[in-house]
């Protein structure tokens, strides 16, 4: 038997199951949408990669490696279905979690209530000992409180246990000595403590991040155990040779190994839309783009987030609701607006569009599923960007009738015909993405103008013109195969280890070797953690950063530092951190002090990216059979001399399109996963890669 | 009728937002103090040529509107003398209509092709401008003149040159000039941000059409307010409360509110309101409208835009050299304590006919520990917000750990000042039994317990509602007042809540302070038992309190249950009793 060759990946999302495989030998992609199947979601994970698989004529026997990425814990948490969890700290602040920082969820709505924290109160418990800043134990650790706690928990049925005590981060002796004695009273039942999450200070937020991963240990056992159980069952399931490694993808955008995930679930947290903004940065790289804006477009949002240099920008202060997670995670900003977006016009007469959403039940009128109300994708169809025949995942049928009598209920009112109201819904839409682009990048001192926008999911490149027309944004990248970019990402990304430490302290009084030393054992720590993922040593990148700040802030800049730190590089470090504050925030105070925070390193174990196809050679005019018809499509007017209408625009099939091949809009460009919409004036060439490289008029 | 495209209207409102939220992330980016950057104390905001606000980046809910003023202000000052590239500062409550003078407003005019079409401004809370304490928010200032610089509306930048004898002027009466400096580059770099801003919008579709629709989004926010206020019955409610008074003997200050609803407009007038008075706690009339505007605000729908048009339906009035609308020489400074009592009063006026859209009283805003003195040779100042909770809603009990109404901050974290102070905090959590008793239980006060561990220092303290606990709604009862008590070996000595004389602490001192509660809501006597169970088990309510406060008998030793029939015949007496 040949040695296996296919690379695949899935995606879970709340209603579909993307999946791709890759064949390395033949450099072809396949891919399959099936629906998520919500009692056991590795039923359908396991489908969807038959499906694919069989597409290639190939077996679960010939696959090299897995890829998987889930909502499944954002969703655990969001629906409060993780596991009994109880709560573990120092004597007097047992009501740490529910206090949190005192901050409330909106600035002005009384009924606005914080949801609970996901420990109950009467699962809070408390043990004599103190440790204080400087790691010294103050107080010495209650044994006899720790055991009447295990004892209380084994009578209330705790399924887990999160281990918090202040200054863990400058000391973890005490949550050591907790995880062990409740671990041995406890049988079965996993103990976090918090410093093995994340060891850095700011006890609210160590704690929360601490309490994610207990609440998801079981939840998450369950079904990466039964995931792991069908990838490998020959019989029912897909049949993997147990050799081929199975990853999942982290917030961070990188990959863990399956069994790191069982241990550390709170890393998937938030991990939704990784994939694609990894998928993204990837294909928009092989194009030579290297800054872009992405903007994935779903049903009901939008997710927005900026590569730089061809990195997506990693932020270590996200919350999932209420509940922060101090851990790297990928900097998207989500906005209320997406397909299934309702429009409606409010007490004021104004028209506005989301952020309720239709959802996937019953889903935009035109899905015909018993939806009344008009949402963007209804205002798509009326305006001929769907096809009448288009087909949404593969087998649904849109029903344009019904599209126009839910957009009539708000065209009345507003005094507009059906069309005119559909065109004004896509331009609430868009003034709002628009809104969402600008924050994320005016608030990095970034100007968008700069950027290539990636429009991607199902709906992104239907919106790309008009938002970037908006932005002032020059050019346009429509990745191949848009609507399953998070799978592909999976494909792409790389294993990934964090590790940070906090050590706070002047710079002036930090000794080198003192900082070199704590380099040096994040270092091997992260090096240790590839070796037993079973990365080769060529090919490990370790990097590391120091977090600082001016003394007296409370905000940090990681500054980039050598895993073998030199005396040299650490007397120079203050003038780089004034640099990197004056890039980021425009200003810098070179007098002032500076003070080191916390210590970190990033592990890579590069995995083997596969070469993804290339289009072959087609010179500027497209094959005859690239052009598959034409319909009229609503075009909004784009400059002041102009009138909005529908122009009679040609349709091309992607999959026919080669490389040099320009097309010129108006034109719809279709594919199985995405629809592209080019505007009057846009040009769009067809790159080797595979991507549309789409130029505005400016 | 202009000829009006609900949908540019949309369009247009979302390009105004974009612009005052863009000088906001500017400013933030930008500024240099934590106390801009961590407490959010800014605002940002577009106006039209008449100074009326378009968007608002709002940030810190007490600055709600309280630009118009200011901006009026500065117009009629300088009428025709104002011009492309000028930059104006002012900050004077009584030369400038600001509202204290760490506020400092930065505002340029905006013009296309010569024409005045918009101004952009700001206004930023200043970590220090002077005057007698770092800070400059003494509770024990007497006059404004001992707070700090006084600045009407003056050309910081005259025509894009700035004028080097008013910076050094501000400079010379800061503490730290650079954080000053700092600050208001942050604020004219957030200006100039929404003159290109405005500036591209008004070239892409033309100023007239820019400016027409900006008339109707007065209009239109007008119209929602109008509506909001329509749903509330007609007629003059009025409701008195208080701040207990300053120092070791304090006089209560007394606010009288009478909220006058008239069809579509609302009148709130502050008639019978105390004198002003000899400490830091006076607001000038423009932070009584904020305070005024952030409380109709949360009762009305919370999809309002931040723009003049929404206070068109609202009139403030204020006797003149009373405490919420002072007048020189008062002393404004710690104001903001005045600023939530205004956001108290209008809402507890407005609680019998909306008792659907308001809860019973709170905290009162937050309290103000500072810890000051020397510590390894080196001075340190520690100060935090500590907010407790909230009172019951009709529907739902007191939320716990969050902020007043009208702000926005979060407490430090407790590893954070054990790394950077001579402070031990023994304890952080829930005051059990002190969330007044209803049938929706007050928000529980918080408690947080400080070890001093330097060799000496000084502790002042902003609190209140001692005197004046917070009151319940509907039968439910008040909540508790604050507990301010410093324990020096086995002496115990009580603090005042507004505490004017500095208090000494010596290394091993604790200081203790339980903040206020919430008040509840309806018959404590009518509460579901279960949920007084539920508030035994998690220890917020002692067995002791579920019998005497809501008549509920918890059996079992261990393992707390309900007595259904000692509850019930409890219950029954209590009644027969009452």
């Amino acid at each position: 038997m040949a040695a296996p060759r296919l690379r695949v990946a899935s995606d879970v999302g709340g209603t579909f199951t993307d999946s791709i495989a890759y064949d390395e030998a033949n450099r072809r992609i396949s891919v399959s949408k099936v629906p998520t199947t919500p009692g056991n979601r590795a039923l359908g994970t396991v489908a969807g990669l038959k499906r694919a698989v069989a597409a290639q004529g190939l077996a679960g026997t010939d696959i090299a490696y897995v890829g998987h990425g889930m909502t499944t814990a954002t969703n655990a948490v969001i629906q409060r279905k993780g596991g009994r969890t109880a709560f573990v700290t120092n004597r007097g602040f047992r009501d740490l979690l529910l206090i949190g920082r005192q901050d409330r969820p909106s600035l002005f709505d009384l009924d606005d209530v914080r949801p609970p924290p996901l420990v109950p109160q009467e699962l809070c418990y408390t043990a004599a000992g103190r440790i204080d800043a400087a790691g010294r134990e103050i107080e010495p650790l209650s044994l006899a409180d720790l055991e009447a706690a295990a004892a209380d928990m084994r009578a209330r049925g705790v399924e887990a246990v999160a281990v918090t005590f202040l200054h863990s981060y400058a000391n973890p002796a005490h949550e050591r000595a907790a995880k062990a004695v409740l671990e041995s009273l406890l049988p079965g039942v996993p103990v976090c403590a918090s410093t093995e999450i994340v060891a850095e200070f700011r006890e609210f937020e160590r704690a929360s991040t601490a309490v994610l991963n207990a609440y998801l240990r079981p939840i998450m056992e369950t079904y990466l155990g039964s995931l792991a159980g069908l990838l490998a069952d020959r019989e029912d399931g897909l049949g993997l040779p147990g050799a081929s490694p199975v990853m999942v993808i982290e917030a961070s955008g990188g990959l863990m190994t399956l069994d790191s995930a069982r241990e550390k679930p709170v890393h998937t947290v938030l991990s939704g839309p990784a994939g694609g903004v990894v998928g993204s940065a990837h294909v928009a790289g092989l194009a030579g783009i290297r800054d872009i804006v992405t903007m994935d477009i779903g049903g009901t949002s939008t997710d927005i987030s900026l590569i730089r240099e061809g990195q997506p920008i990693v932020t270590r202060q996200a919350r999932l609701e209420t509940v922060p997670i101090r851990l790297p995670v990928i900097d998207i900003n989500a906005i209320g607006a997406g397909g299934g977006s309702i429009a409606w016009i409010d007490e004021g007469g104004a028209l506005r569009v989301g952020p309720m959403s239709a959802e996937a039940v019953p889903g935009p009128a035109c899905y015909g599923r018993g939806g009344t109300r008009p949402t963007v994708t209804d205002a798509n169809l009326v305006l001929g960007r769907f096809g009448p025949d288009t087909r949404l995942g593969g087998d649904l049928t849109l029903d344009a009738a019904a599209a126009r009598a839910a957009l009539a209920t708000i065209a009345e009112p507003l005094g507009l015909d059906v069309v005119a109201a559909a065109a004004g819904i896509l331009r609430v839409a868009h003034a709002t993405i628009v809104r969402g682009i600008r924050v994320v990048s005016v608030e990095r001192g970034l100007d968008p103008r700069d950027f290539a926008l990636v429009p991607f999911g199902g709906a992104g490149p239907m919106h790309g013109t008009p938002v970037a027309r908006d932005l002032a944004i020059p050019r346009l990248l429509v990745p191949p195969t848009p609507g399953i970019l998070c799978a592909l990402g999976q494909l792409v990304s790389d294993l990934r280890h964090d590790l940070v430490e906090t050590h706070v302290g002047a710079h002036a009084a930090f000794a080198a070797d003192r900082a070199a030393g704590i380099v040096a054992a994040l270092t091997a720590r992260g090096d240790a953690l590839l070796a037993a993922d079973a990365v080769p040593p060529d090919r490990r990148t370790i990097t590391a950063f120091v977090d600082m700040r001016y003394v007296g802030q409370s905000y940090e800049l990681p500054i980039g530092l050598h895993v073998r730190l030199g005396e040299a590089e650490w007397a120079a470090l203050p003038a780089r951190f004034h640099d990197a504050h004056r890039a980021r925030f425009g200003h810098a105070d070179l007098s002032a002090p500076v003070e080191c925070v916390s210590f970190g390193v990033t592990a890579v174990g590069r995995i083997d990216t596969p070469v993804l196809p290339v289009l072959d050679e087609g010179g500027a005019v497209p094959p005859p059979d690239a052009r598959t018809g034409s319909r009229p499509v609503y075009f909004e007017a784009l400059s002041r001399t102009e009138e909005p209408r529908f122009h009679d625009t040609p349709v091309y099939a992607r999959a026919a399109l080669r490389a040099g091949n320009v097309v010129n809009g108006p034109a719809v460009i279709e594919e199985v996963s995405a629809t592209t919409i080019l505007y009057p004036g846009d040009r769009a060439v067809v790159d080797a890669s595979g991507s549309l490289i789409v130029e505005m008029p400016a | 009728m202009r000829d009006i495209d609900p949908i540019r209207l949309e369009v247009m409102k979302n390009a105004f937002d974009t612009i005052a939220d863009e000088m906001a992330l500017i400013l933030m980016r930008a500024a240099h103090s934590p106390i801009v950057r961590d407490s959010m104390d800014f605002s940002t905001a577009l106006c039209d040529p008449e100074g009326q606000t378009l968007a608002q980046g709002v940030t810190t809910p007490m600055h709600l509107g309280s630009f118009y003023d200011a901006m009026r202000h500065l117009i009629v000052r300088y009428a025709d003398d104002v011009h492309d590239g000028d930059t104006f500062i002012g900050n004077d409550p009584y030369a400038a209509a600001g509202q204290h003078l760490p506020d400092f407003y930065i505002v340029q005019p905006i013009f296309l092709d010569g024409r005045l079409v918009g101004w952009a401004t700001t206004v930023a809370h200043h970590a220090d401008v002077g005057g007698i304490v770092p800070g400059s928010n003494a509770l024990g200032a007497t006059e404004i003149i001992q707070e700090g610089i006084r600045v009407p509306f003056l050309k910081l930048e005259e025509r894009g040159r700035p004028d080097a004898k008013l910076w050094e002027i501000l400079r010379l009466n800061v503490r730290v000039p650079d954080q000053l400096t700092g600050d208001l580059n942050a604020q004219i770099a957030a200006c100039a941000a929404a003159r290109r801003g405005l500036t591209e919008l008004m070239t892409r579709y033309s100023v007239e059409e820019v400016l027409a629709y900006a008339e109707e989004l007065h209009d239109y926010t007008e119209r929602l307010t109008r509506a909001e206020i329509r749903e509330i019955p007609d007629g003059t409610y009025r409701f008195t409360d208080h701040i207990d008074g300053l120092g070791e003997t304090p006089e209560p200050i007394v606010f009288e509110v009478a909220v006058t609803v008239a069809g579509d407009a609302i009148t709130i007038d502050w008639a019978g309101t105390s004198a002003q008075v000899e400490g830091g706690v006076n607001t000038p009339l423009p932070f009584t409208k904020a305070g005024v505007y952030t409380a109709l605000r949360s009762i009305m729908g919370s999809e309002l835009p931040n723009c003049h048009g929404f206070t068109r339906a609202v009139t403030v009035t204020a006797p003149l050299g009373t405490v919420v609308n002072a007048v020189y020489p008062a002393p404004t400074g710690a104001r903001g304590i005045t600023g939530y009592r205004i956001i108290d009063c209008v809402i507890a006026a407005l609680a019998p006919v909306l008792p659907d859209r308001v809860t019973a009283d709170g905290p009162g805003g937050a309290s103000v520990p500072a810890i000051g003195g020397w510590h390894d040779g080196r001075p340190f100042v520690f100060s935090e917000t500590l907010m407790g909770c909230w009172g019951a809603a009709r529907g739902h009990d007191g939320q716990e750990g969050v902020p007043h109404m009208g702000a926005n901050q979060a407490n430090v974290p407790v590893e954070l000042i054990e790394a950077n102070f001579p402070i031990r905090v023994r304890r952080y959590g829930i005051a059990p039994d002190t969330g007044g008793p209803g049938r929706q239980r007050g928000g529980h006060a918080l408690l947080r317990e400080y070890e001093f561990l330097g060799e000496t220092g000084i502790l002042t303290l902003r609190s209140d509602k001692r005197d004046f606990p917070p009151h319940g709604l509907d039968g439910g009862q008040a909540g508790s007042g604050p507990v301010n008590r410093v324990l020096s070996g086995t002496t115990e000595r009580i603090l005042p809540v507004l505490v004017t004389v500095p208090v000494r602490l010596r290394r091993g001192d604790v200081f203790l302070h339980v903040t206020p509660s919430g008040g509840g809501w309806g018959d404590p006597l009518t509460r579901d038992p279960a949920l007084v169970l539920r508030d035994v088990i998690e220890e917020k309510v002692s067995r002791a309190a579920a019998e005497a406060q809501y008549g509920v008998v918890i059996a079992g030793e261990d393992r707390p249950c309900l007595d259904p029939a000692a509850t019930e015949a409890l219950r029954r007496e209590r009644l027969r009793m009452a």
